[in-house]
């Protein structure tokens, strides 16, 4: 990839821009609670920025270019927009329900509605679920594409910038700097994918050069592959970034604007990503774009060739600040994880907010080094971030749904049992279609097909939530006879019934 | 010109659209952001 000294240059000026930024926020000398959640004080625009930018990483601009490379429409309306359904849930219903009871911590809500030994549970599997391997791997990737830099090294220079400012000024400079990235990933985008289809000769060419099934909305996936891939979406339900941007927002009338304006801005982008992807594969087809061009990198390719010279330095800052923003949330959320949901209750329940600070920047960066180590340890490290999304959904759903919404009593043994059965099932389902299933290599799973009946059944791996949840909710179901209920400790300020007089108007 | 160019159209201009008029209320607000809590010292 050729790129000219100009667009170096702004590379190197977005990079000195984070960390200036998160020097200048250093000197705000915040308090654990300014440090994590922005001292609740966060408005929508910030939101939309930090909620955007971090939910849609790497994954989001190459995974679902790369469908839509292969496959065509279907990245978009069988992929994406399913789950669209459950972000407008928890933009409508959760965000009011989160903020009122001005919880810390994902695991906080655990704790609070069971007790301790649920929150451990809870901090574990969402520290598991926030290591950064996976975007630091990428990040990797992309050096060596852009830059011809050796992948390792690359994460290890580019990861540090992000875990630098991140340490410096916590959710603010996080969300400061994902209010950049922000603007850059939707401006070059939105410049970058219009200047593509001049460049190939829009959609006619497109299918022209398109296989069978290209514009077909839900293409030729299974049903339940379909359905299993929209649960996915789920994931943001138990989501520790999305939570923390909740506790955040000044009142949740905000969380609420956010998240459906954000609704809005993934829409577009989703389908931005799919047309840049398809009109790759056109580029391949017509001999614009090399013959041997991985699906995965066709996004990044097709478009620096369609940028002219100083743009092409923006959308590399814009991919940059994709990997760098979900870095930089994940790495805080696992650092808060060690110090507040782990060493704060188990070893100094009387910490004090320069403690609490102190040990999150530790666990900040302990996070970031067992992300480093992970990223390069594993080769399916795609499936490995689908086990730890779907052993988290498992764990915590349930038990945080039925704690936010069951007004009936609850006891600690089911917080213990449905996470602890939510967990087990997971990896049980796992384990056992791994052994009696084989391995399919164009999904890049295993699958297990047996007759039953004198019918023949496909089960997946990615059908394991079909399993694990019902279980998590018998396990809930068990536990809740067991013992006398818990009794919730309520911070000052919180409440757990709708219109609560602590909120203010936005 | 085909419907999905200009669909395409219309989602890039929503994005980029988007992306402004937010980056524009950000700035109206991040005065108070960056001044808050300024010079202040942490407490214990």
């Amino acid at each position: 990839m050729t790129i000219s000294s100009l667009d170096y240059a702004i590379v190197g000026i977005y990079l000195a821009g984070m960390i200036g930024l998160g020097y200048y926020l250093y000197r705000k000398a915040p308090t654990f609670e300014e440090y994590l959640i922005a001292g609740r004080s966060m408005t929508t625009p910030i939101l939309v920025c930090t909620l955007a930018s971090t939910y849609y990483g790497l994954d989001v601009l190459f995974g679902t270019s790369e469908v839509g490379f292969n496959e065509g429409v279907v990245a978009f309306f069988g992929y994406s927009n399913l789950s669209l359904g459950i972000y407008l849930f928890a933009a409508l219903a959760l965000a009011k329900r989160l903020r009122q009871a001005k919880f810390t911590s994902l695991p906080d809500i655990l704790e609070r509605h069971y007790g301790r030994p649920s929150g451990i549970v809870g901090a574990l599997a969402s520290i598991v679920y926030s290591l950064p391997a996976l975007s630091l791997f990428a990040l990797g990737r992309i050096c060596h594409v852009m830059f011809g830099m050796d992948a390792m090294l690359g994460a290890l220079i580019l990861g540090l910038v992000a875990l630098a400012y991140t340490l410096l000024g916590g959710l603010w400079a996080v969300a400061i700097t994902d209010t950049v990235q922000f603007v850059l990933m939707c401006l070059t985008l939105a410049i970058g994918i219009p200047l593509l289809m001049s460049e190939m000769g829009g959609f006619d060419a497109v299918a022209q050069h398109a296989p069978d099934g290209y514009f077909d909305w839900f293409g030729g996936m299974p049903i339940w592959l379909m359905i299993a891939y929209a649960a996915t979406g789920i994931s943001i339900l138990v989501d520790p970034g999305f939570y923390q941007r909740m506790f955040a927002a000044a009142d949740y009338r905000q969380a609420r604007n956010a998240m459906l304006i954000s609704l809005l801005v993934w829409v577009a982008y989703d389908w931005l990503v799919t047309a840049g992807g398809m009109l790759a594969a056109t580029g391949v087809s017509t001999g614009v774009l090399p013959a041997d061009l991985h699906s995965n990198d066709a996004l990044l390719s097709a478009v620096t060739l369609a940028l002219p010279v100083g743009l092409v330095g923006i959308f590399l800052a814009g991919v940059l600040a994709t990997a760098m923003s979900t870095i930089d949330s994940y790495t805080l959320v696992a650092g808060a994880n060690v110090s507040y949901d782990l060493w704060r209750p188990l070893a100094r329940p009387n910490a004090t907010d320069r403690e609490l600070v102190r040990a999150t920047k530790i666990g900040v960066v302990l996070a970031w080094a067992l992300g480093y180590a992970l990223a390069f340890l594993f080769d399916r490290l795609m499936a490995l971030w689908v086990f730890t999304a779907t052993a988290l959904t498992s764990t915590v759903l349930v038990p945080i749904f039925l704690g936010l919404y069951w007004k009936g009593r609850k006891t600690v043994m089911a917080g213990v049992l449905s996470c602890v059965a939510g967990l087990g099932s997971v990896i049980v389902y796992y384990l056992g279609v791994q052994q009696l299933g084989v391995a399919n290599e164009v999904y890049g799973t295993y699958i297990w097909t047996f007759t039953l009946a004198g019918e023949s059944f496909e089960l997946w791996q990615e059908y394991a939530l079909f399993f694990s949840l019902p279980v998590s909710l018998i396990g809930f179901l068990i536990g809740n006879r067991i013992g006398p209920p818990h009794i919730q400790s309520l911070p000052p300020g919180a409440s757990d019934i709708e219109n609560s007089p602590t909120e203010a108007v936005a | 010109m085909n419907g999905w160019d200009t669909f395409t159209w219309i989602m890039a201009l929503v994005l980029a659209g988007s992306a402004l008029v937010i980056f524009a209320y950000f700035l109206r607000d991040a005065r108070g952001v960056l001044n808050r809590g300024r010079d202040e010292e942490p407490d214990d």
